[in-house]
């Protein structure tokens, strides 16, 4: 237990330098865990009400003995663990595999099933995402459903445990025979489908309450779907023990640990270094292309991280899901791109940087500027979400929920993404001694809550306002004089855009600062 | 070729590189050798433009390097003391990405490139990076330099990683450079390398260059007759105590 303590401790304490002491500074295990499971309790804590509204709304039987709330929580649970495997048990192998202290601490007598406990405990904290969201959906119907909170507590350990129980057996077996970038693809796939799955489901399912004759119509489409409050399936054993048979809940705890203890015994046989794959075709074409070879470098990295796929997707389906859903205002789809993507444009310039700062200092050995190695982590996130935002832009006009004033729109929008990809840059290079092995917490939770003021200012500002303005256009019910109305509705947003220039500015100075530094 | 007038180096309150000169003519191999933490790294970095001297000039191909730093950068040939390469790359990849940034994408660099691969066994471009080890990362890193022929090409320690067969050719190959008139800055800890290959040989200590010259002047610097390079270093580092250290292990 000390070995395993002490592994974790120093495993945490190698991923990041420290600024600050204390307990919950970057570098203490505690603040180092919170810091992991933020997204999951976060997305938990968001999910909460939202969830419980649904199950309130649809505690009415469809089938005898079946209540829709009862087999949506079946689909949800199901869903979430079936992704929460698919990512966890890959995300052990990963980092057994891709951790720098494994061949140091074969060495040390401490025991491989320590190593592999350590690895499973690492793994959990970047894995933790459907977790938290199957929690919301457990605790929400618990709630809905009128449950006895103790059953509630120990079916949900129960059933968490056996998750894990289950998939530490399956990243057992796996690591037999998948390769560590394999299980990284597949690690990473899962995590992003599992946010891709609950944005889907929580915008494909009714919230409001159910009457007479839609509970006809979900009989109808969901009737075959019963099967999954079949007795067989551990989320029905999990719903069932909830509702009062308890014994399952201290059964998936007790065959857990049991589970635990297994694969501890069995970890020691393990082969946890890799050799090298030689790839068979021996001819080696080396072209002799053109220009812009930087450009070309960037491109390739950005295409071969599966993270940078996700960060650059998500922002462009995410509206377009509203978009065919729920959601036809334009208005609503910029305030959720701008949000959304410029975080991610911040995100990914980090990312891009760090292909960079890794080999640092061999770049500066290049006959280039530093500020064209800079330069393409700013102008590339900027083009590639601009380009998405006039995409949606034009799909939205095809679909007819634009009006002249969201052309306008993409100025500010190209204003803060060109903001959010300098902000990015600069924040890294102020301190690039970061964990940066998960790149959607490369921004400490400062960074990003400073960050996100900053967008939520100024889209609130330059898009609510314009928001107001277009929908007086279109029906007039300001009884202000036009000067006045063109005064405040058009005038502050052009002085947020003046006052987002001289920001953007300060950000580049800051930035050629830092990057003398580095 | 490579020129440095009183060039320092701090870093806050240390000083890393205190007043070094050196002066180092086309066609020669500079040996600079020097405990760990001397200030070999440091130095090297100034003169390939890595690091901004505190104080002092540097001039590499007769120009002043601050005032012509892309046009030296793209003649000199810098092998670091990590190969550190993007992993997410092929080798064929990371070849074409030199060969564009240098803008040695012609045939003769390519032929040239050919050649060292296959004298070096390098048969892996292939695959990505990452999967190398460190020695093939070396050999890959040393090939992207020499296919360029750069007037000046500074190595630190660069037979670390590498098998026998390598560093064997890459000693050669070095050898031959210097003969068509490349200037070579070499460091490394291994003083038979230094006194077999090297013309000319500094020794650093603590930031300051604490002797200078060929294997003859080294000699006559010493007290002893006949010493080997070895035995001057640590007559003149002072790690010639260690007898005393052992002898209590």
């Amino acid at each position: 237990m000390n070995d395993l303590f002490l592994i974790l401790k120093y495993g945490f304490k190698n991923k990041a330098r420290p600024k600050k002491k204390g307990l919950m500074s970057n570098n203490s295990v505690f603040g180092n865990i919170f810091g992991y499971l933020f997204p999951a309790i976060l997305f938990m804590f968001i999910m909460l009400p939202f969830m419980l509204s649904v199950f309130n709304n649809t505690m009415i039987e469809i089938m005898p003995g079946v209540t829709f709330a009862e087999l949506m929580a079946s689909m949800y649970i199901a869903l979430m663990s079936l992704l929460f495997f698919l990512q966890y048990s890959p995300a052990i192998i990963n980092t057994l595999f891709n951790n720098d202290n494994i061949e140091f601490l074969l060495t040390t007598p401490v025991k491989k099933g320590t190593i592999f406990l350590s690895s499973a405990i690492d793994s959990f904290l970047v894995s933790g995402l459907p977790i938290g969201m199957m929690l919301s959906v457990i605790i929400s119907y618990g709630i809905a459903a009128d449950v006895n909170i103790f059953n509630l507590i120990i079916s949900s350990i129960g059933y968490i445990f056996l998750m894990i129980s289950l998939s530490l057996i399956a990243g057992l077996i796996f690591s037999y025979f998948i390769g560590k970038t394999a299980a990284k693809r597949f690690s990473q796939l899962m995590y992003f489908a599992s946010i891709f799955a609950f944005v889907f489901m929580t915008n494909f399912i009714p919230t409001d309450q159910i009457n007479q004759a839609q509970q006809g119509q979900l009989s109808g489409i969901f009737g075959n779907m019963t099967f999954l409050t079949g007795e067989f399936f551990p989320h029905t054993l999990l719903l069932k023990s909830m509702h009062g048979n308890i014994y399952f809940g201290l059964l998936s705890i007790l065959i857990s640990v049991l589970i635990i203890v297994l694969i501890y015994g069995v970890s020691t046989k393990l082969d946890f270094v890799t050799s090298r794959k030689k790839s068979k075709n021996k001819e080696q074409k080396i072209k002799l292309t053109g220009g812009m070879p930087v450009l070309k470098k960037d491109l390739r990295l950005l295409q071969r991280d599966s993270q940078s796929l996700f960060l650059i997707l998500y922002p462009f389906l995410f509206p377009l899901i509203f978009i065919f859903i729920n959601v036809q205002s334009m208005a609503a789809m910029n305030i959720m791109f701008i949000f959304i993507g410029s975080m991610y444009a911040a995100i990914l310039s980090v990312g891009m940087m760090v292909n960079d700062m890794k080999i640092w200092p061999i770049p500066k050995t290049y006959p280039i500027k530093t500020e064209q190695i800079i330069n393409n982590k700013i102008s590339i996130p900027l083009i590639i979400f601009l380009t998405e935002y006039v995409i949606i832009t034009i799909i939205s006009a095809v679909l007819g929920y634009t009006n002249i004033i969201d052309y306008f729109m993409v100025i500010p929008v190209g204003l803060l993404l060109y903001y959010a990809a300098l902000y990015g840059v600069k924040t890294y290079l102020k301190n690039p001694q970061r964990d940066t092995s998960n790149k959607n917490n490369v921004l400490t939770f400062k960074e990003t809550i400073v960050f996100e003021g900053i967008i939520m200012g100024f889209g609130a500002a330059i898009f609510g306002l314009l928001t107001v303005y277009k929908i007086n256009m279109q029906t007039p019910f300001l009884d202000w004089s036009t000067i006045l109305i063109n005064l405040v509705f058009i005038g502050i947003p052009i002085l947020c855009m003046g006052l987002l220039i001289f920001l953007i500015k300060q950000q580049k100075e800051q930035i050629k600062k830092y990057s003398n530094e580095i | 070729m490579i020129k440095a007038i009183n060039l320092k180096k701090d870093f806050g309150d240390f000083t890393a590189v205190n007043s070094i000169n050196l002066d180092i003519k086309p066609g020669e191999i500079y040996g600079f050798l020097g405990p760990n933490g001397a200030g070999k790294t440091t130095t090297m970095r100034m003169l390939t433009g890595i690091l901004k001297p505190t104080s002092g000039s540097i001039e590499i191909i007769n120009k002043n390097l601050f005032n012509n730093e892309l046009e030296i950068k793209s003649k000199i040939g810098v092998v670091p003391d990590e190969p550190k390469m993007y992993e997410n790359l092929k080798g064929t990849e990371y070849v074409e990405f030199i060969m564009g940034i240098f803008k040695a994408n012609n045939e003769e660099t390519k032929n040239r490139f050919d050649e060292i691969c296959e004298a070096f066994n390098i048969d892996y471009l292939n695959d990505y990076i990452g999967d190398y080890s460190h020695g093939m990362k070396q050999k890959l890193m040393v090939a992207t330099v020499l296919m360029r022929k750069p007037k000046v090409i500074f190595l630190d320690e660069p037979t670390v990683g590498l098998d026998a067969r390598a560093a064997k050719i890459l000693k050669t190959l070095l050898e031959k450079y210097k003969n068509e008139g490349t200037t070579i800055f070499l460091t490394t800890h291994i003083l038979e390398i230094a006194e077999k290959m090297c013309d000319r040989i500094g020794i650093i200590k603590d930031g300051s260059i604490l002797a200078e010259g060929n294997m003859d002047e080294l000699r006559n610097m010493s007290e002893k007759e006949n010493q080997s390079l070895e035995d001057i270093f640590l007559e003149l580092t002072g790690g010639d105590e260690f007898g005393d250290i052992i002898k209590e292990l």
